[in-house]
């Protein structure tokens, strides 16, 4: 009996899975690429609170992981001290999809899930750039309030306005997969 | 439920244009183009370095005259600027030299342009007393 049940428990994660995970993480990065012109505007967050809720936490934190090693690579910022802040900042956004918002799918809260999860980030991201940059802890933080706002409010709009559609998406892309 | 959406998609398009414009501001140009004005003696030491927005069709002589002290033009030729002061008997002179070449023409008709880096150097009047 156990034996047969092995055999039909579903495996944590697929081939088709992992490979529709390796090309959404390619997605996250690239998007940021395209919109690196535009300063903290991006769709990052957005997509990190999809893949969240969908992937749920493990799977969601491997594609952050890789990501954001394919990031400071090419853009040359692979440090231990920044790199780790980073890591520390992006992992909020699955914790707390994972845990305070698990049940939300209304988009409106999540979009403020969204914009906080923007200012944990770039508040976390103070230590690492003030130990790195030896940048003045005062003037940073004022510098930094217009940065600050533009990464809240362009992940709340895009939250907003793409989540549900996006959702929709990926479920039935993964919805596809189990058939 | 949608309108209460909307509003606040309103609300981010004005915080992230409102934050844009101050991250932007100090980026964008003022004028049509700037220059960088410096001001040398005689042993080629610096007195004063200035980097200076023009608009087009502003005149040389009056960008000189609002961004450095003690400025004289006569004739034409620029005398005095700074602490630099043409003597008398013409002993010393300030040649200007544009983008480190000397100039052809004097300062009333130097053309100029963005980029260009214009100096004011006190020389010796080789031709003085002859």
């Amino acid at each position: 009996m156990s034996t047969q049940e092995n055999k039909t428990e579903k495996p944590f994660l697929t081939a088709r899975e992992l490979c529709i995970m390796a090309m959404l993480t390619v997605l996250l990065f690239g998007q940021e690429q395209l919109m690196n012109f535009l300063p903290n505007i991006n769709f990052t967050i957005l997509l990190m609170v999809l893949y969240a809720k969908t992937f749920g936490f493990a799977k969601s934190s491997m594609m952050i992981t890789v990501y954001l090693l394919l990031d400071a690579t090419f853009m040359g910022s692979l440090n231990p001290i920044w790199t780790t802040g980073q890591w520390i900042g992006w992992m909020m956004i699955p914790i707390l999809c994972c845990t305070v918002f698990k049940k939300t799918e209304d988009s409106l809260k999540l979009a403020f899930a969204g914009a906080l999860c923007a200012f944990l980030y770039c508040w976390v991201m103070i230590l690492p750039t003030m130990w790195v940059l030896h940048t003045p802890f005062k003037a940073y933080l004022i510098k930094d309030i217009p940065f600050e706002l533009l990464l809240a409010a362009s992940s709340f709009l895009g939250i907003l306005l793409l989540y549900d559609p996006l959702r929709k998406l990926l479920k039935r892309l993964l919805r596809m997969e189990a058939q | 439920m949608k309108n209460k959406k909307v509003l606040w998609a309103i609300l981010a398009i004005i915080v992230i244009a409102v934050a844009y414009i101050v991250i932007a501001k100090p980026f964008i140009p003022k004028g049509d183009g700037s220059i960088t004005v410096k001001v040398t003696d005689l042993d080629q030491k610096l007195i004063k370095e200035k980097k200076i927005v023009f608009n087009t069709g502003d005149k040389l002589t009056d960008l000189v005259s609002k961004n450095f002290d003690n400025v004289l033009i006569k004739d034409g030729m620029l005398m005095n600027i700074e602490s630099l002061v043409t003597p008398a008997d013409w002993a010393q002179y300030i040649a200007i030299w544009t983008n480190g070449k000397l100039a052809e023409v004097g300062i009333e008709t130097l053309p100029y342009g963005d980029g260009d880096v214009l100096e004011f150097r006190m020389t010796v009047n080789e031709y003085a007393g002859k």
